[in-house]
């Protein structure tokens, strides 16, 4: 009961930070999932900037404040006369414009969405019933939250915690902090809410953006990576990681298309999320929030305008890397930029440092190929994925999906930059391979999702509901007349850049 | 279903369907090996008894079987294990895919296929492992040997493959193994799939090019996608299903009770000194050497208790992550699992699982 008040105490602490920042969509069914994940973005970063930077203990106390603040920063927002309405997006999803909630055709969808809500149950269930966990002794996941809501901090709980990163650490351990007894299966249940949360939060920005198959569609890949279902229920971090790079690949998406600067700014905050999910979460989103920082300029056509819109996220993102190096040291922070600078130094391509595979066995190349694309793990994902890409690319330029697909290139980079060549030995001996792809693979799930519904001739005026086909079955149709108010898919060269917000 | 209304259900399939093609094996050709602190192996007319207290080996003497099927009877809690293996080689229990079932508590009858096992060739004896603390009774015991003919054997045997199910075992957070559609051949589902999704909305996309002169690949990459993902979906429900743990079980000791499935009286153990040993008491864990895992479990299911790993030829006992430090002389409670050295001085058991797995306190 205490792990639902505290979860309820999270979401609404994030939806005061949504509105306090003036992102939220107006739309509770997108507001209420992605208020869970800014949420837990927000204990997980303040509790650790408060415990790492400014040494503020652990407790009940500092629980409270750091839920409340968001609540006052509203207040005091709202107070000021600052927040004159939601933006771009909530203002158009409160008239119920443009709002479709079934995917077309029904015949393709139907089991589609009954695949997806079979995958949900089963990851609720088997998740909440699985002791943390049987497949290895104990998580570090798991005992991170345990030492914070106990208060420790010695030099080996730092190391523990700074391992686990922010999220798993603070949010699971809130509960606690507040009184409930230390139930381990407390973190199962929190990264099951993020995955349902994530489901949630796709179908319902699909559909209140008039493109519901793109969220189904989304949600069906998602659910479709064999092993991606297993670690929504594992507590493992990174189908953690991969549940906040695809909400973000929600938004980056979004923005691709309307030039919003709100969806810029969710998407900031959800990364910043992604930064604070495992050892390496800042490492894996930095190139993504350069490459959005870069976007928005282009969107805003200008470089001050963009900076003053996500300034504040920057600078959150560097408060959370000084508590790091604070808490355990530049080397205990980012042990993979040691290794790096190691591989550099040594000038010797990494399979030939790690020792020749032995007759008879793969290089690490060849696994890395193997495990994206033939072992089964991610489905068929990396099969449809590319091909897609190839034959419709037409259709990404025009839906303005080329920033978020070389956002999803650079986070393959790194999976296959992590794998072939930083710590090839955890491919030879296929330990991490498969687990390292899940992040990307969910963001790419997203992306998937929107080419291949791109272009809904919604129902509208002049477009008879029986005449209205899913976009997957349209094929690249050329734009409908009537275009969604808002949005910028269709904008000529020559027409003027709409802002946004 | 209750106790009384399972053991009915298994008494009747007890009567019917015995698996088809197989021989009774006598019960006098088992041999059965157990840890030392378990009592000896005895006959009665309900068929050999075999006590368990640790670790207890079941080797049925006959070689090139595909299936076992075995009735039985248990009590305590028993996990039991079963591969194959070689004259020439120690067996392994845990190798990936392990396959391993805990024994529910009446009269039941077990299916075990052998094909799917780790490395199995026609040639392997089979072995059963069986963990935990308690008695199995065997009440009978059949076998059904590889058909004569080559061909009907890897047919037998990639088909068993085909829709094995998945074991969670410790290498199963690191990959799940690949669907092999022709193991002989090394072909696996994902493949065949990845290239008939390519074959079908390519091949697709261009005849309706060369049909009605237009280029729209999307339908046919959404539909192929969707279908083929739903098959490998299919097969994968059907895998994982009999792993899942689907009945919510909110209480924490319970829950390691009923679903640790590696080690079912570790789970046992846990939960129960969970509930035995109060918050803020410090604790040590006396095991086995090499047994991080059980020391690493009941650490962390007693968290935030302090909890250490106890050593005893070291003056400081260290927990999980070096979090916790502890002198034996400071422990108020030990957690004593199948460890070789003796419980520490001073203690003594209190509650417990089985004779060598319990909870102590100072006397």
């Amino acid at each position: 009961m205490i792990f639902v008040l505290a979860a309820t105490a999270i979401a609404a602490s994030g939806l005061a930070l949504l509105r306090a920042l003036r992102l939220e969509t107006g739309r509770i069914a997108v507001d209420g999932p992605l208020a869970w994940f800014v949420g837990s973005a927000w204990i997980g970063l303040s509790s650790f900037i408060a415990r790492g930077l400014i040494n503020i203990p652990s407790g009940p106390a500092t629980s409270v404040v750091v839920l409340a603040l968001p609540l006052v920063a509203w207040a005091v927002t709202s107070r000021i006369g600052r927040r004159r309405g939601p933006r771009d997006e909530g203002a158009r999803d409160a008239t119920g414009e443009g709002v479709r909630w079934m995917p077309r055709p029904t015949w393709l969808f139907g089991p589609m969405i009954a695949w997806t809500l079979l995958v949900a149950g089963g990851v609720t269930l088997h998740g909440l019933n699985t002791p943390v966990h049987t497949d290895d002794a104990f998580r570090v996941r798991a005992l991170a939250p345990v030492l914070a809501a106990t208060g420790a901090w010695t030099e080996p709980a730092r190391q523990v915690i700074a391992m686990a990163g922010p999220i798993p650490t603070y949010v699971p351990a809130y509960a606690w902090t507040i009184g409930a007894e230390i139930d381990p299966v407390g973190v199962g249940a929190t990264v099951v809410l993020t995955f349902l949360a994530l489901l949630l939060l796709l179908v319902a920005l699909a559909s209140t953006r008039g493109t519901p198959e793109a969220g189904w569609g989304a949600a069906f890949a998602i659910t479709s990576m064999p092993f991606f279902a297993y670690h929504a229920a594992s507590t493992y971090a990174d189908a953690w990681l991969g549940m906040f790079l695809a909400a973000a690949f929600a938004f980056l998406i979004a923005h691709g298309r309307t030039g919003s600067p709100s969806d810029a700014g969710r998407a900031m905050l959800l990364l910043l999320g992604a930064s604070m999910v495992k050892r390496e979460g800042e490492i894996v989103a930095a190139p993504v929030i350069g490459l959005l920082i870069v976007q928005a300029m282009a969107a805003e056509r200008s470089w001050r305008r963009a900076l003053r819109l996500l300034a504040p996220f920057v600078g959150a993102y560097l408060l959370l890397f000084a508590a790091r190096v604070s808490a355990v040291g530049v080397g205990g922070a980012f042990p993979f930029l040691r290794a790096a600078t190691e591989r550099t130094m040594q000038a010797v391509p990494a399979v030939v440092a790690s020792g020749p595979p032995e007759p008879g066995m793969r290089g690490a190349g060849e696994i890395f190929l193997r495990a994206l694309l033939t072992e089964g793990n991610l489905g068929l994902l990396w099969w449809v994925l590319p091909v897609s890409a190839v034959l419709l690319i037409p259709r990404i330029r025009r839906e303005g999906l080329s920033w978020s697909l070389a956002a999803l290139a650079i986070l393959l980079a790194e999976a296959a930059v992590s794998a072939v060549w930083l710590f090839p030995q955890f491919t030879l001996d296929n330990s991490t391979v498969h687990r390292s792809l899940l992040p990307v693979s969910a963001a790419a799930s997203v992306w998937l999702g929107a080419l291949l519904a791109a272009r809904t001739p919604v129902t509208g005026p002049g477009v008879p509901p029986s005449k209205s086909r899913s976009a997957m079955l349209e094929g690249a149709r050329p734009a409908p007349p009537v275009r969604q108010r808002g949005a910028s898919r269709t904008r000529s060269r020559e027409a003027p850049r709409r802002r946004g917000g | 279903m209750t106790g009384p209304c399972r053991a009915a259900w298994a008494s009747l399939l007890l009567a019917v369907a015995p698996l088809q093609g197989a021989r009774e094996i006598p019960l006098s050709d088992l041999d059965f090996q157990a840890s030392p602190t378990s009592r000896a192996a005895r006959r009665t007319a309900e068929g050999l008894v075999l006590p368990v207290d640790g670790l207890g080996v079941i080797v049925p003497r006959l070689q090139g079987v595909e299936v076992l099927e075995l009735d039985y009877r248990a009590t305590g809690i028993l996990l039991l294990t079963w591969t194959t293996t070689r004259p020439d080689m120690a067996p392994q229990a845990h190798l990936s895919p392990w396959h391993h079932k805990r024994l529910e508590i009446g009269t039941g009858r077990l299916t075990l296929e052998m094909r799917t096992t780790p490395e199995w060739t026609p040639d392997r004896i089979p072995i059963l492992f069986l963990e935990g603390a308690g008695e199995l009774v065997v009440t009978g015991i059949r076998g059904r040997s590889i058909p004569a003919d080559q061909k009907a054997v890897v047919q037998g045997w990639e088909e068993a493959n085909r829709w094995a199910p998945i074991w969670i075992d410790h290498a199963t957070i690191n990959q799940l193994l690949p669907v092999a559609l022709e193991a002989s051949r090394g072909r696996v589902l994902s493949e065949a799939l990845g290239l008939a999704f390519l074959a079908f909305s390519i091949g697709g996309a261009l005849t309706w090019l060369a049909w009605r002169k237009r280029w729209r690949p999307a339908p046919f990459l959404a539909v192929v996608g969707v279908v083929a993902a739903m098959a490998g979906n299919i097969v994968f429900a059907a895998r994982i299903w009999p792993s899942l743990a689907l009945r919510p079980q909110p209480d924490a000791s319970a829950r390691l009770r009923e679903n640790l499935h590696f080690r079912p009286e570790l789970g046992a153990l846990a939960g129960m000194a969970r509930n035995e040993i109060r918050a803020g008491e410090r604790v040590g864990v006396q095991v086995a050497p090499g047994d991080w895992f059980g020391w690493e479990t009941l650490c962390f299911h007693l968290a935030p208790r302090p909890c250490v790993l106890v050593d005893p030829g070291a003056g400081m006992n260290e927990g999980l992550s070096g979090v916790h430090r502890l002198r034996a002389e400071e422990l108020d409670a030990v957690v004593y699992h199948h460890a070789t050295a003796p419980l520490l001085p001073g203690f003594t058991s209190v509650v417990s699982v089985g004779p060598e797995s319990y909870v102590a306190r100072r006397r």
